[in-house]
């Protein structure tokens, strides 16, 4: 019996200032039980041969937690966005399907399958998505938060800032200012704090700035593809509310 | 590879956009979408005979100052919404191939649905404002004129009534499922739930009002009242008839077709 393999195709290119270099190239790579993309990628490390026996330089990419925590190892895995370090072989490709890789797209690209996505983290500072202290010294206990509170906020605070529902929305695009979904469900988040609360007014205004949460256009693909099953719809949909308010009644609480 | 990056700076505090967008979401309901029903609905009064069709125009005729009203409650949101819209849809990147959830598919449609409504409009406006203006077309004339068109076969298609029947799909269809962005854009349906429960009210209106639309189409091309049957007034005939002809042949023949 000939040795199972997995066929990989993946889209590479050698930097972000070299698009002549963008090609697929095709890697077959020993099948192992309970097989991921991040193994199959460390086969083709370890023997960087591709599919008609050309050696070339190892395909890049990145990981760390490797139990979908992290959200570095986000890519689009036939055709979808998600984690890669979750995407098993034997499911993806149950009968020696080809699987395709590329890198996301909505962020620049460093290099093969790894891209730079600091504009998530640049959104979450814009947005102020934390709790303000205002100095080192003893300020008591805070104010205690609600069970319901909790409950609302919880399945928030999982977001990992992978990008798969920024790379899934129609309107986070290079023509766009869209801050995306990710950044708006921290507001919801923040504002519901106890003590985020305070600069609840702050966060909403920069969300009705320029690619604020206006330019949702409720394609609801972001809550379809996040892996950790956060309620995307439902904070847009909050924070719009809460951005109507501050449109119509802000200037009367000033 | 990365065609959808952008810069990090991309973002000012500008209040603009947001506004023009709440503009946008607003004027699409009143009076656009208002509007929307309030036409459809006089025209289903044609299903009644001309002579019904002609009091109810007669009816709009009688509003006092009705050029300046028109233009501030009908022309000037249109044109708003509809060049915004062309705008936003330019910015979409649409992804059904990949991503072929629902929601995804009524988000393209209403990019598509928005721009051919816009195309409509503007033959329909031809049809029958602009030649109104520039030949001095009656309004008794609207009811045979809209008769003898929609009832043009060539090749044995009824091209026209065919339009018609899209333009007025689409219209509706933008108009029901934009309710349902409506009610998402201004946090009235704060849960995904409550926006599905909002798809199902607003789909079934968009349904009613389409045959609304659709049953006016269907009559003035082939004479058949099919879901309202009212009174047995004679249906148009695709001619003209005597009585309607001194006031609707010459002039109003549109000179173009
Ligand atoms: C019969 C005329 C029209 C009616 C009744 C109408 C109504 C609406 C409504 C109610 C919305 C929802 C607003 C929201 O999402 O908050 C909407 C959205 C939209 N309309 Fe229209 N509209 C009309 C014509 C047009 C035209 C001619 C265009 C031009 C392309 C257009 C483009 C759009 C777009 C792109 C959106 C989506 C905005 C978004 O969700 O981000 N509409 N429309
Ligand atoms: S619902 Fe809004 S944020 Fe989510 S994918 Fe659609 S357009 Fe993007
Ligand atoms: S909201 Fe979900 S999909 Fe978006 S960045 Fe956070 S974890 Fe990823
Ligand atoms: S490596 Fe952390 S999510 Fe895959």
């Amino acid at each position: 019996m000939a040795k199972r393999v997995v066929r990989l195709k993946v889209l590479r290119q050698d930097g972000p200032h070299a698009p002549e270099t963008k090609r697929w190239e095709e890697f077959d790579v020993p099948w192992e039980p309970q097989m991921n993309v991040i193994s199959s990628l460390m086969s083709v490390q370890k023997n960087p041969v591709t599919a008609d026996g050309k050696t070339v330089a190892p395909v890049v990419w990145e990981s760390s937690c490797l139990e979908e925590v992290c959200g570095a190892c986000t890519m689009i895995v036939n055709g979808k966005v998600r984690q890669s370090c979750t995407a098993l072989i034997d499911q993806i490709a149950p009968n020696g399907e080809v699987i395709t890789l590329e890198p996301m797209t909505k962020f620049p690209l460093v290099r093969d399958l790894i891209v730079d996505r600091s504009t998530m983290f640049e959104s979450l500072k814009r947005v102020k998505a934390w709790v303000n202290l205002d100095g080192s010294h003893e300020l008591g206990p805070g104010p205690r938060q609600s069970q319901e509170n909790q409950e609302e906020a919880y399945p928030l605070s999982r977001c990992m800032t992978c990008g798969c529902c920024l790379e899934a929305c129609p309107q986070v695009n290079a023509t766009s200012k869209f801050i995306g979904p990710a950044a708006i469900s921290q507001v919801r988040l923040f504002n519901l704090h106890p003590s985020g609360k305070m600069h609840a007014a702050e966060r909403l205004e920069t969300l009705m700035g320029e690619g604020g949460v206006a330019d949702c256009g409720k394609a609801q693909n972001c809550v379809e593809v996040c892996p950790k099953e956060i309620p995307l719809v439902d904070s847009i949909a909050q924070v719009s509310r809460q951005t109507t308010k501050h449109m119509l009644f802000g200037w009367l609480l000033k | 590879m990365s065609e959808g990056a952008r810069a990090l700076t991309a973002w000012t505090p500008d209040r603009r956009a947001f506004l023009l967008r709440k503009l946008h979401s607003l004027t699409g309901v009143v009076p656009v979408g208002a509007f929307l029903v309030e036409h459809l609905w006089t025209n289903a009064t044609a299903l009644g005979g001309q002579a019904q069709f002609d009091e109810a125009v007669l009816g709009i005729q009688r509003i006092p100052m009705l050029p300046l009203v028109e233009t501030l409650f009908i022309f000037a949101p249109l044109t708003f919404h509809a060049v915004y819209g062309v705008w936003l849809s330019r910015q979409a990147k649409p992804n059904v191939a990949h991503y072929t959830y629902s929601r995804n598919w009524a988000y393209l449609l209403q990019r598509i649905t928005g721009v051919l409504t816009f195309l409509f409009i503007l033959v329909h406006l031809w049809d029958y404002r602009i030649q109104k203006w520039l030949y001095g077309m009656t309004t008794e004339s609207f009811y045979p004129e809209l008769a003898r068109h929609l009832s043009d076969v060539r090749y044995g298609i009824p091209w026209y009534g065919i339009l018609y029947l899209v333009g007025v799909a689409s219209a509706v269809f933008h108009f029901a499922n934009g309710l349902v962005g409506f009610c998402a854009s201004w946090g009235i349906t704060t849960t995904r739930r409550a926006q599905s429960r909002a798809t199902v009210l607003f789909g079934v209106f968009g349904f009613v009002l389409f045959l609304l639309g659709a049953n006016t189409v269907l009559y003035f091309a082939t004479g058949t009242r099919l879901y309202i049957p009212m009174g047995d007034t004679p249906a148009p005939s695709c001619a003209p008839d005597p009585s309607t002809r001194s006031s609707s042949t010459s002039p109003t023949r549109s000179p173009v077709r």
